[in-house]
């Protein structure tokens, strides 16, 4: 059982992922925009955080960025996700290590196997 | 209020800091690359000098603009609204006004820079920062919006493509809400038996027509990059075999509903394929997609991989309704939709085969038919093997692109 901190500023979304990841056994919390998203993460320290990377406030990049410009969150798993591909995102930050990326809408057990791949790596 | 100009040409530099301060800004700091810029503010990025500097004119030829590192924080910056960016660039030099939209400029101001140019492009972006400033932000996607603009103006992208292009954005996340939640309760169904059986059809007919709309805004997006130039892809190596047994998954509610049954016939050790793994899957589903729909029920497809010394090959083979010699000229032409008695029930957009022939030579593949009328159809497309692979196979002098590469 891990703990998994998922961010969207979609209710529904947010929903779906709790629905999906209480559904294989982890705990969830949820943020909604990227601020809070951040604040929540040094306050609870997740196993796991879950972001949408199109997000008000700081966009899930943003977050990233001073996740691992921290000590303590620089190699916390991050899997971010987005309605397109990442391809047109220059930013090298995508390739620091532990971080992940899943695509809307995702074929069945994608979401649970990459978190279950965060937290082997982990 | 203060303005930052960063420009590697000290004597243009020096003339537009002179501009500035005779048409009243006061504060008007010069630097000749970022470097010299973030030393002057003590800061590490772009994105951090103080809120006072309002405006930054950023000459795209000076070395040090091109960093990621200058680049990312001055994103940061434009999304919380401390500053914007000015791109002073090379007139007819695309790529220069796409590294300035890229790094988050709001503008660009071609060179030979003339002072009243200078002054309306100055008083028109402070005019909209104000303006920005007096709305709190919406969205956190401010840079990126700005970004798709100046992108979109440098480039002359048709109104009609960004508006496709942002629906379609728009599109996918409800679609991913309705079959992720339709997932869910399809699962739990699986555990615990569905309600009815009849309860069990009607949701799978919801998911099949998610899927569908899902491809379709798949297309249309790529439809709205191959008209802007914009097409990438991000090729990794990739299990072919796993990859159209995910595909299967996709088309496997349309076979189903047709009856259908679909065969996959694999070479022995076949190497991983280099190709971008939604791109890949794009094209699968298209072509899977046409055999299903362009196809009487009860028949059956066959997709048959095979290998040559650099390509991976792909046949899919229907019985479906067939191809005509004229339909086959233009079929993988925009919004061609074949002409067969057969087949013209069956809906379409015409999308398809025309952003699946452009998503397989992205890649550096082929894709070709062969058809006769009644009989059915071969799609064949070839996908470049993982270079790894076609590396330990064959010396790397023979290939020169690779070499390169490499």
């Amino acid at each position: 059982m891990s703990k998994i901190l998922v961010a969207d500023d979609e209710p529904d979304m947010r929903s779906l992922l709790s629905d999906l990841l209480e559904e294989a056994g982890h705990v969830v919390t949820e943020a909604e925009n990227g601020q809070m998203a951040y604040h929540q993460i040094q306050r609870e320290a997740p196993d796991v955080v879950l972001m949408d990377v199109l997000m008000p406030m700081m966009n899930g990049i943003q977050v990233l960025q001073r996740l691992r410009n921290e000590p303590g969150t620089l190699n916390l798993p991050v899997i971010l996700l987005t309605a397109f591909s990442l391809a047109d995102e220059e930013s090298e930050i995508l390739e620091s290590p532990n971080t992940y990326h899943v695509t809307k809408p995702w074929r069945r057990g994608v979401v649970e196997s990459a978190v279950n791949t965060a937290l082997a790596r982990d | 209020m203060s303005i930052l100009i960063v420009d590697q040409n000290l004597k243009e530099l020096y003339k537009l800091k002179t501009e500035l301060e005779s048409a009243g800004y006061d504060d008007v700091v010069a630097a000749e690359s970022v470097g010299n810029a973030l030393a002057y503010y003590g800061v590490d990025c772009l994105g951090k000098v103080p809120a006072s500097v309002e405006l930054i004119l950023m000459d795209f030829a000076t070395p040090d603009a091109q960093e990621s590192g200058f680049r990312t924080g001055t994103r940061a910056s434009a999304s919380t609204g401390n500053t914007v960016m000015l791109g002073l660039v090379d007139q007819n030099n695309p790529a220069m006004i796409k590294r300035a939209a890229v790094a988050g400029a709001m503008d660009v101001i071609c060179r030979p820079v003339h002072k009243a140019e200078l002054l309306m492009r100055f008083r028109s972006a402070l005019a909209l920062k104000a303006e920005r400033d007096a709305v709190p932000p919406a969205e956190g996607t401010f840079a990126t919006d700005s970004d798709e603009n100046a992108l979109d103006s440098a480039q002359g992208v048709s109104h009609t493509t960004k508006v496709l292009s942002l629906a379609s954005h728009e599109l996918k996340t409800p679609l991913a809400n309705i079959s992720g939640f339709v997932d869910l309760i399809l699962l739990d169904w699986e555990r615990h038996g569905a309600p009815s059986e009849k309860q069990q059809k009607q949701m799978e007919a919801v998911q099949r027509n998610g899927f569908r709309m899902d491809a379709l805004v798949n297309d249309i997006m790529a439809m709205a990059n191959i008209e802007s130039g914009t097409l990438e892809i991000s090729p990794t190596d990739l299990d072919l075999a796993e990859e159209l047994d995910h595909v299967l998954g996709y088309v496997q509610g349309q076979l189903n509903e047709k009856r259908m049954t679909l065969d996959l016939i694999f070479a022995e050790d076949l190497s991983p394929v280099h190709a971008d793994e939604l791109r890949l899957s794009q094209i699968m589903v298209n072509l899977l997609g046409n055999a299903c729909k362009y196809s009487p029920p009860d028949t059956s497809i066959t997709v048959e991989v095979s290998a040559t010394d650099r390509f991976a090959q792909i046949d899919l083979t229907d019985h479906g309704y067939g191809i005509s010699a004229k339909d086959q000229v233009n079929l993988f032409c925009q919004f061609h939709r074949v002409n067969n008695p057969s087949a013209q029930s069956v809906s379409g957009t015409g999308l398809g085969l025309f952003v699946t022939k452009q998503l397989v030579e992205a890649h550096g593949g082929q894709i070709w038919v062969k058809s006769e009328e009644g009989e059915g159809s071969t799609f064949s497309l070839t996908l470049p093997l993982s270079k790894l692979a076609a590396s330990q196979s064959l010396p790397v002098e023979q290939f020169p692109e690779l070499a390169a590469a490499a």
